[in-house]
């Protein structure tokens, strides 16, 4: 295991919050340039940058998912981008999976967390390294296609069912929309992701929605999802709110930057630049995967995190 | 005078964190939510209000152009 970049460069006090902030700019860069939340980013990032470990980054990512997806929700809705119905039957279901996905995340820590935590270190580096891949390749090869003919959900032999008046499309399966719910909340839950990248495909392909209601749509299932998982993780006081006000503090200040960067840019040139950065994160997880596997399965993250130098446990600084 | 400024915003923000750790967990989860949500919102109103202010003078400036 290789030790954290923050403790490489003895920071701590101002100095990591500071560090936090900046990192929290880049996430809001990438979010005005890409269009994604950048959750994928966080939780790995979290934790190779700054030696957090997984379950307080997943808590404190899904605490920062409040603040960016509000923001973002309140912006489709006033562009009338969001589908009321189902969001509302998604978010019900995303509750439910937020919670579920958190407690999965605490079985794993539990079952194969004993021998320093670095089996469950190396589960969510496994994870996370097949989510970013998966994630690079929709992003390469991302098509914002409208839908054609009957969706899968309408299909779906699954009631009861529902009309979606802002889409259009009649018939429905509210029952499917509850599922997708619970497996976005699930993921959400159990990653600390917003889902983005990986939900709007779904949202249009199976649902049917078009493109910009996806999005709309999608921030809601999510801001409900990360609601429940943060309070969840909250109540096993798995987030920490100084990095999750650090992180809002410089996330939104980058995505205006970053919105203003990307009608200068070139779409396909944005995307190669972006899948570069993805797979720089990538090899990042899996010489750390690696260097796990050989270094005698003991993780010194878990053992001393960065915030813990930072503070004195009650959140004072030094 | 940059140093005790400092100092005074150190001393604050612990005052904070001492206060926030004597908090009764319910009350702390009620902060996970509420901080990012109200921090989201309120970067999300201010922004708006500057594109809105940044489009209607344009319009004046094309008006008086």
């Amino acid at each position: 295991m290789t030790p954290a970049l923050a403790a490489l460069l003895d920071l701590h006090g101002p100095g990591l919050w500071g560090a936090m902030a900046a990192f929290g700019l880049l996430v809001g860069l990438l979010t005005g340039l890409f269009g994604v939340g950048g959750g994928f980013m966080i939780v790995p990032l979290l934790k190779l940058l700054f030696g957090i470990p997984y379950p307080v980054a997943t808590g404190s990512s899904l605490s920062f998912t409040i603040g960016s997806g509000a923001a973002g929700m309140a912006r489709h809705l006033r562009l009338g981008n969001v589908e009321v119905r189902a969001m509302i039957l998604m978010g019900a279901g995303a509750i439910l999976g937020a919670w579920l996905g958190k407690d999965l995340q605490g079985f794993l820590a539990t079952a194969i967390g004993s021998d320093g935590k670095a089996g469950f270190n190396m589960v969510m580096d496994g994870l996370f390294i097949g989510l970013l891949l998966l994630t690079a390749f929709l992003i390469w090869s991302r098509k914002d296609d409208e839908p054609t003919g009957t969706s899968l959900l309408q299909r779906l032999r699954l009631g009861p069912r529902i009309d979606l008046p802002k889409t259009g499309l009649v018939g429905v399966s509210a029952a499917g929309l509850v599922l997708i719910g619970v497996l976005v909340g699930g993921m959400t839950g159990l990653l600390g992701i917003g889902g983005g990248v990986l939900f709007m495909p779904l949202l249009i392909l199976v649902v049917g929605l078009r493109p910009h209601q996806a999005v709309g749509t999608s921030l809601g299932v999510v801001l409900f999802g990360s609601i429940s998982g943060t309070i969840g993780y909250g109540l096993r006081g798995d987030v920490d709110l100084p990095i999750v006000v650090s992180l809002l503090i410089g996330s939104t200040v980058g995505i205006q930057i970053g919105a203003a960067l990307c009608q200068r840019l070139h779409a396909a040139r944005l995307r190669r630049y972006f899948v570069m950065l993805v797979l720089a994160v990538v090899v990042w997880l899996a010489w750390n995967f690696i260097a796990t596997l050989a270094g005698g399965n003991v993780d010194p993250s878990q053992t001393q995190p960065a915030t813990q130098s930072a503070t004195d446990g009650t959140g004072n600084l030094e | 005078m940059l140093t005790g400024a400092l100092h005074a915003v150190r001393a604050a923000w612990n005052h904070v964190a001492e206060a926030f750790a004597h908090l009764p967990v319910h009350w702390k989860v009620a902060c996970y939510v509420l901080v990012p949500l109200l921090i989201g919102l309120g970067a999300e109103f201010v922004f708006e209000c500057l594109r809105r202010r940044r489009t209607r003078r344009a319009g004046e400036r094309e008006q008086e152009s």
